[in-house]
């Protein structure tokens, strides 16, 4: 048996049959991964270590992501394989989504409020400002709010029966809907949505919460010299081209009122009931512009 | 060399690409091993197997020496495999052989191109159950290749 192939249950080598089988009760295996370090000359044009014939193509094995050659010529091999790490992706029931946006707005809300008390202390002299707690509560509400419209994004997908068993993009739910209906109304009030979410506010909350994510925000505030009185506190930095300034904490008011109403007219939207086509067609041939039967 | 296989059932997924290594000294050849194949013109066998062919030391191999080929059971047909590289791993019991390109190997037709062994480099877990496959009893008698393949059903139980 010794060099022989050693099988998993599907029928993948794991081993070679080594030393010390006595034919009956033990045998040992020489694992694979150790000795994929070794350097070898296939094509008689320079050495390569093992590993790097099996990571891809026809002979590409199954782990070969956890195994790394040193460059001092050691093996080594990662815990697990990144391939049998699969998540779930349970979303949710559909009436559980709902419950999800609302605590999502509410947590906005609050992070909006704390702003705003935080700031107003500092402006009455009241307390100094406390910038911790001003940027802490500026993310929470940026990723409260980009959250709350990922999962009305979802909601309205699973509401409008878009088939779209995951969370959407924008652009995958537009494509989505245009490939579902010809309904003028829809179709138009999607344009609208459109302009609302290519808009500046929620571009700039889309900024700001990738931003808190991946890069800093701090406040910049305008103080007395005498007396360290704070006269304003604004958000940094800019976050686009052209861009204004951030006043805090009113600034931060539109992106909660554009993102609710983006929300609402999307859900609603989304409650439109499907007509039928032959419904549809019957009224597109009574527009007294004529111009929008041209599916027909 | 010639050979001829006899007492082989080409039915075992093993069969594929496993391949038996004779070598041959002195005009007498013997089965030393087992080995397979897991890529064009690469077979992995034991280092202890083929420890005859190698030098001293974890990484050492030795060119030329006595002539070692690899028998493989491909669609009904026997194919030799001549090695003419050895890259053992001698710590961890592993060789690669590396093989000369025969001419009936390729794509065109009326060449062959044998299967390869997919390899798995996760460490199976203990209980997994495993199938060891080689040719314990093989030999060589008068020119005629007398193959036995072997299959044994075992249970992992720990790493040393």
């Amino acid at each position: 048996m010794s060099g022989g192939p050693c099988f998993d249950k599907d029928w993948n080598v794991v081993g070679v049959n080594s030393k010390g089988w006595d034919g009956l009760d033990l045998a040992h295996v020489a694992l694979l991964w150790p000795a994929m370090k070794t350097p070898i000359d296939l094509f008689k044009s320079g050495e390569f270590p093992a590993i790097d014939l099996f990571k891809e193509g026809p002979a590409q094995a199954v782990g070969y992501r956890r195994l790394y050659a040193t460059s001092k010529g050691e093996s080594r091999l990662a815990k697990i394989d990144p391939a049998s790490l699969v998540p779930l992706r349970f979303y949710g029931r559909d009436e559980d989504l709902p419950i999800a946006l609302n605590f999502a707005a509410s947590n906005a809300q609050d992070a909006l409020a704390e702003v705003h008390a935080t700031v107003a202390k500092a402006v009455s002299g009241m307390e100094p400002l406390d910038t911790n707690t001003v940027v802490r509560q500026a993310r929470h509400l940026f990723w409260e709010l980009e959250t709350a419209l990922r999962l009305a994004l979802f909601l309205a997908a699973r509401q409008a029966g878009l088939g779209i068993e995951y969370p959407p993009t924008w652009e995958d739910q537009v494509l989505a809907w245009r490939k579902q209906t010809a309904d003028p109304e829809i179709l138009d009030a999607l344009a609208t949505l459109e302009f609302s979410w290519n808009g500046i506010d929620l571009f700039e909350l889309r900024t700001y919460a990738e931003l808190s994510r991946s890069g800093v925000i701090a406040t910049s505030a305008t103080t007395s010299v005498s007396s360290d009185q704070v006269f304003a506190v604004s958000l940094e930095p800019v976050a686009r081209r052209g861009g204004l300034q951030i006043f805090l904490p009113d600034g931060l008011d539109k992106f909660l009122e554009s993102s609710r109403r983006f929300v609402q007219d999307l859900l609603r939207l989304s409650l439109i009931p499907k007509r039928q086509p032959e419904t549809a067609s019957s009224e597109q041939k009574d527009s007294p512009s004529g111009s929008v039967g041209s599916e027909e | 060399m010639e050979f001829e296989f006899r007492q082989v059932d080409g039915s075992f997924p093993g069969m594929q690409f496993a391949m038996q290594l004779i070598s041959e000294v002195g005009g007498v050849a013997r089965c030393i091993g087992s080995a397979f194949s897991v890529a064009p013109g690469l077979a992995l066998t034991a280092a202890h197997v083929v420890d005859d062919y190698l030098g001293k030391g974890d990484d050492s191999r030795k060119a030329g020496g006595p002539p070692l080929i690899a028998l493989q059971l491909f669609e009904g047909k026997m194919l030799q495999w001549v090695v003419d590289a050895i890259y053992g791993s001698v710590a961890f019991d592993v060789a690669f052989l590396r093989f000369l390109r025969p001419n009936w190997w390729g794509t065109e037709p009326g060449q062959l191109n044998p299967r390869c062994a997919r390899l798995n480099f996760n460490p199976p877990s203990l209980g997994d159950e495993l199938r060891m496959f080689g040719f314990p009893l093989s030999h060589v008698n008068e020119s005629v290749l007398y193959s036995s393949p072997s299959v044994a059903f075992a249970k992992f139980r720990a790493s040393t």
